[in-house]
């Protein structure tokens, strides 16, 4: 660890600094409570909002669910599928091109590297506005396996160099011993390395779910007679719906994130990210 | 490098693994499932604000639904402006079901003029049928506008929708004014007295192509001001076009901050005291700023048709009309929920609930004494006159060349021209429009747009 | 860190291929060939011709503004990111009592939907009212409107974009940094080096490698802001305007747009490449 500095006066640093930016992270979360919780008329109808509202109410977030909040429930499993699809994907895609690629030698390995790499600087709104005539053609506008397989292409490269760093730090003996005593490549793959790799796997999998989740650049072209969840929420925080109806399907869409996100930092090691990449 | 292994949370995984294997299970089938066999089901796309949705659901529906039990009907409520994308993407796709769809007439154009052809169904046969017996004159004009220009009858009109002007009674009294401007100069003296006496200004609908709204509220505001000046919109540079672009620099010194956010979706100022006019807005928010939680009452709400231009008071005619898509399926199911959506009792139903201007004649009848401050300003808006906006294929480029090469270079920009700039501006508009007609669509018509009486307003 | 590769058998070669062979597939079909659609597609008129026309168009209507914008909010935010993770990740690398309470804590924000960020940054910055005229007001200070001049909407912006993703550049920044040696700081505040000359002699050439990356990742989405643009930003940027663009008659323009767009990105993607390959030491 580079731990500098050993003293009480850089301890109070160190404490100022970790409120300050504690206070900074959660202060958006406050305001989302309270624009969902607090009575409107301390929050949106009135000209300066009460920075702590005196009256709270359940009503805004009951109401929410009539009128478009009814499609909140499709939005819900719509955002579901879309998400279970990219991220099955992600890994028995990622996990596959991962262990080839740590397999193969150094220029044609990183040539490849190199052309995940450029795929995910494709911007997606030049990608989708082709793939949704695509996908019309084919009959999946608007299917959650379009949208999950456009999706798919944010993911896929992060997925590979997440499950490539796991990989690559794992000794080359196990592999070979494995071999010589005699198991196929499928068993070697399956029972030896792929059980080591799984913390980067996990870690893959709720990367791309969580990415998929979020997703709103192409949901919001090739899907948008039955939204997905971000879709419902842009949509009501315009006037088809109100931003009661907004801010409490944000809510409900953010806990559970949150939740996903904190198991996610534990499987999260920056070194995953990097591993791949550097040199 | 040793390997710390910090414990792994294997069980929360798996439990919600399982759980949302077990969820997704459970919400899969409900919806997915098929519906009992002898029901025809039928979809209705449509783009509309929560109230309208909700009564469409609660009320509409089921109404149709007990008259003809073997039909069901599902309302797809679809973002603004994307009910020419799905269909179309429901045409392309080949598979398009069984569908009614309410489109806004200043947005069919896409749909006749698709890159896929019209895509619209030739109702010329069935219109005697579905479409009742009297509509009211701008309803009939329109069917007969579309069996000239397109040689038959492929929508038909459904609600008419106005834009009203909207003002703070209090604010107004306060400064002494005791009725809103009946035309433009009057308007901009009234804003210099609620101004000088501390008072909100204006509000305009002004986000222009800024942000997620693309543009259309703007144009269409401003095609209204154009048309009252006595010029063509589409035209850009006519001297009616020049003089209406002249009122509103002159007017946009009393515009209130919030305008460069507006759109047919900004009202709930009125509410909270930020502005004391809004010009314009549609009638649905009366209903929305009269309940929860704004609860504006009729002494400080006031509502009213609108300053008239120098040439005339018309005002723009929106609103939606049915159609069904080429190929759609069922159509006798199809052509019953036209029938009942045109006919007097639902007209009546929109009418009196949402302020939706009925275009069946007969729905008039035996209204409740009272008619509502809403409803006299739609009669009243009507009685002075309504246009259409000209269906061309290229007006999403004449919204995208007025916005960027006039609106957002006077009032957008940080560096904003000045009024002398305004006749250069209109006419590097024009040009540019000028061109990319030509580009796209040959001299022909390029110099049929070179003509002000082509591509005029209709009025109705 | 990478080990020594020996050569593989033959038929490990071939099965070494098939595996990526998937993943290439998808990228070609779903990456390459729409993008190469986009391109042709600039180049095409609504009548079928052949022509350059869509750029003029795109050029004479928009001008150089909304790339100057995207560029502006580009560099803007990677600035204010990247000096945040920076005094975060600093903080988390020393050890304290709840550290890993506050590791989680920080990692919120990557959690939150973009469009709920959007959501919830718009309605603090409203025009009128909304949280943070309320907070200046509270404290004496007079209401800023949010949508006028050049710098609150783009303040509103940044601030909405750094608080979603810092997270993820104080997630590589630390990953970077509690890999250098602390023998190295040990050694310099032996022979006098004060906090400053620290940080730029050691930390920061050590982090070169780490801070492209981070820059790829986060320069690569910053010129493809869009939910939030849609929400808060009142300017027009080329996401922005390639989606006003979009026209179910003439799809052209927005092709052009886009076009534009994924030229500026690959431009910015070339010149991180060439900086790492140059002044990165490869570990």
């Amino acid at each position: 660890m580079a731990s500098e500095y050993k003293g009480p006066v850089q301890a109070y640093v160190i404490w100022i600094g970790i409120a300050v930016f504690t206070f900074l992270v959660l202060l958006p979360i406050y305001v989302l409570i309270v624009i969902s919780f607090g009575a409107p008329s301390q929050t949106v109808a009135t000209y300066y909002p009460y920075l702590v509202p005196t009256k709270w109410t359940l009503k805004n977030f009951i109401s929410s669910f009539t009128g478009i909040g009814q499609n909140f429930i499709s939005a819900f499993y719509k955002s579901l599928e879309t998400a279970f699809l990219v991220a099955g994907l992600a890994i028995v895609l990622g996990f596959h091109a991962a262990y080839g690629l740590s397999k193969l030698p150094g220029k044609l390995g990183n040539l490849i590297i190199g052309v995940l790499f450029f795929s995910t600087m494709i911007p997606s709104l030049t990608v989708a506005i082709p793939l949704s005539e695509t996908f019309l053609r084919l009959g999946l506008y608007d299917s959650f396996i379009g949208l999950g397989l456009a999706q798919e292409l944010i993911v896929l490269p992060l997925s590979v160099f997440l499950m490539m760093g796991a990989l690559q730090s794992l000794p080359k003996q196990l592999e070979d011993q494995a071999r010589v005593d005699g198991a196929s490549f499928g068993q070697a793959l399956y029972r030896i390395i792929f059980p080591l790799a799984i913390p980067s796997v996990i870690a893959a999998f709720l990367l791309s779910w969580l990415m998929s989740w979020d997703e709103f650049t192409f949901a919001v072209i090739i899907s948008p007679v039955h939204p997905t969840l971000p879709i419902l929420i842009y949509l009501a925080s315009s006037a088809r719906g109100n931003i009661l109806t907004a801010a409490s399907f944000s809510l409900l869409v953010t806990i559970p994130v949150i939740v996903l996100t904190l198991v996610l930092s534990k499987f999260l090691r920056g070194s995953y990210l990097t591993s791949g990449l550097v040199g | 490098m040793e390997q710390v292994r910090p414990k792994r949370p294997y069980g929360w995984v798996a439990a919600i693994v399982i759980v949302a294997i077990v969820f997704f299970s459970i919400g899969y089938f409900p919806f997915h499932s098929t519906t009992s066999s002898g029901t025809v089901n039928i979809q209705f796309y449509e783009s509309l604000a929560t109230s309208e949705a909700t009564f469409v659901n609660n009320t509409l529906i089921p109404q149709f639904e007990s008259e003809y039990p073997g039909i069901h009907v599902t309302l797809v409520n679809v973002g603004s402006g994307q009910v020419s994308t799905d269909i179309l993407a429901l045409e392309k796709s080949g598979k398009v079901g069984s569908i009614v769809a309410g489109q806004d007439n200043l947005e069919i154009g896409q749909l006749i003029y698709s890159t896929s052809g019209n895509v619209l169904m030739n109702v010329t046969s069935m219109a005697p049928a579905l479409m009742p017996a009297t509509l009211i004159p701008a309803a009939s004009n329109l069917v007969s506008y579309e069996k000239t220009v397109f040689g038959g009858i492929y929508f038909f009109p459904f609600r008419a929708n106005i834009p009203l002007t909207w003002y703070n009674k209090t604010m107004f009294a306060d400064a002494g004014i005791s009725s809103p401007p009946s035309n433009y100069t009057v308007m901009l003296q009234d804003l210099q007295i609620l101004h000088s006496k501390g008072e909100k200004g204006l509000m305009i609908q002004g986000a222009s192509n800024l942000g997620g709204h693309t543009g259309s509220s703007t144009a269409t505001e401003l095609y209204q001001i154009m048309v009252q000046f006595g010029g063509n919109p589409l035209y850009i540079n006519d001297s009616g076009d020049l003089h209406a672009m002249q009122m509103v620099y002159n007017l946009s010194n009393y515009f209130v901050p919030d305008y460069k956010n507006g759109y047919w979706g900004s009202y709930n100022g009125l509410a909270v005291g930020n502005y004391s006019l809004l010009y314009y807005q549609w009638p649905y928010i009366y209903n929305t700023l009269t309940s929860s939680p704004y609860n504006m009452s009729n002494n400080v709400l006031g509502v009213y048709p609108g300053p008239a231009g120098p040439v005339n008071g018309n005002h723009l005619l929106g609103g939606d009309v049915l159609f069904i898509p080429k190929g759609a399926t069922n159509v006798p199911s199809l052509e019953a929920f036209i029938q009942f959506l045109l006919g007097t009792q639902a007209q009546r139903e929109t009418l009196l609930n949402l302020s939706w201007v009925a275009i069946n004649n007969a729905s008039y009848q035996n209204l409740p004494a009272k008619a509502s401050i809403i409803d006299t300003a739609l009669q009243d808006a009507i009685a002075q006159g309504v246009f259409l906006r000209n269906p061309v294929p290229w007006i999403t480029e004449w919204q995208t060349i007025l916005m960027n090469d006039v609106f957002n270079k006077l009032f957008q920009t940080s560096t904003p021209a000045g009024y002398s700039d305004i006749p250069s501006l209109l006419n590097a508009a024009h040009q540019a429009m000028y061109n990319y007609i030509l580009q796209n669509y040959g001299q022909a018509n390029a110099t049929l747009y070179n003509n002000p009486h082509n591509y005029a307003p209709i009025s109705v | 860190m990478i080990a020594t590769r020996a050569p593989l058998r033959l038929n490990d070669r071939m099965i070494a291929y098939l595996l990526i062979l998937p993943a290439i597939l998808y990228v070609f079909v779903f990456a390459f060939l729409p993008s190469v659609q986009t391109i042709f597609g600039s180049f095409f008129l609504a009548s079928g011709k052949f022509s350059l026309y869509n750029y003029q168009f795109v050029t004479s209507s928009f001008g150089y503004s909304p790339i100057v914008n995207t560029f502006e909010v580009t560099v803007i935010a990677l600035t204010v990111q990247f000096i945040a993770a920076f005094l975060i990740a600093s903080l988390l690398s020393k050890p304290f009592r709840g550290r890993a309470v506050f590791s989680a804590i920080f990692l919120i924000p990557f959690g939150v939907a973009t469009i709920v960020t959007a959501v919830i940054f718009h309605n603090m910055f409203s025009t009128f009212g909304g949280y943070m005229n309320s907070f200046l007001v509270s404290i004496g200070l007079k209401p800023i409107n949010w949508t006028g001049g050049f710098w609150p909407p783009l303040i509103a912006l940044i601030l909405a974009d750094s608080w979603k993703n810092t997270p993820i550049v104080t997630l590589v920044l630390l990953s970077g940094m509690v890999s250098i040696p602390s023998d190295l700081y040990s050694q310099a505040m032996v022979d006098g080096a004060g906090a400053f000359r620290r940080f730029f002699y050691i930390t920061l050439p050590n982090l070169a490698g780490f801070i492209a990356i981070a820059l790829m990742i986060r320069g690569i989405s910053e010129f493809n802001i869009f939910a939030m643009a849609l929400l808060i930003f009142n300017r027009q940027l080329l996401t922005t305007m390639t989606f006003s663009l979009y026209d179910t008659i003439n799809p052209h323009p927005a092709y052009a747009g886009a076009a534009i767009l994924l030229g500026i990105v690959l431009i910015f993607a070339t010149l991180i490449m060439l900086y790492r390959s140059r002044y990165v030491r490869v570990v």
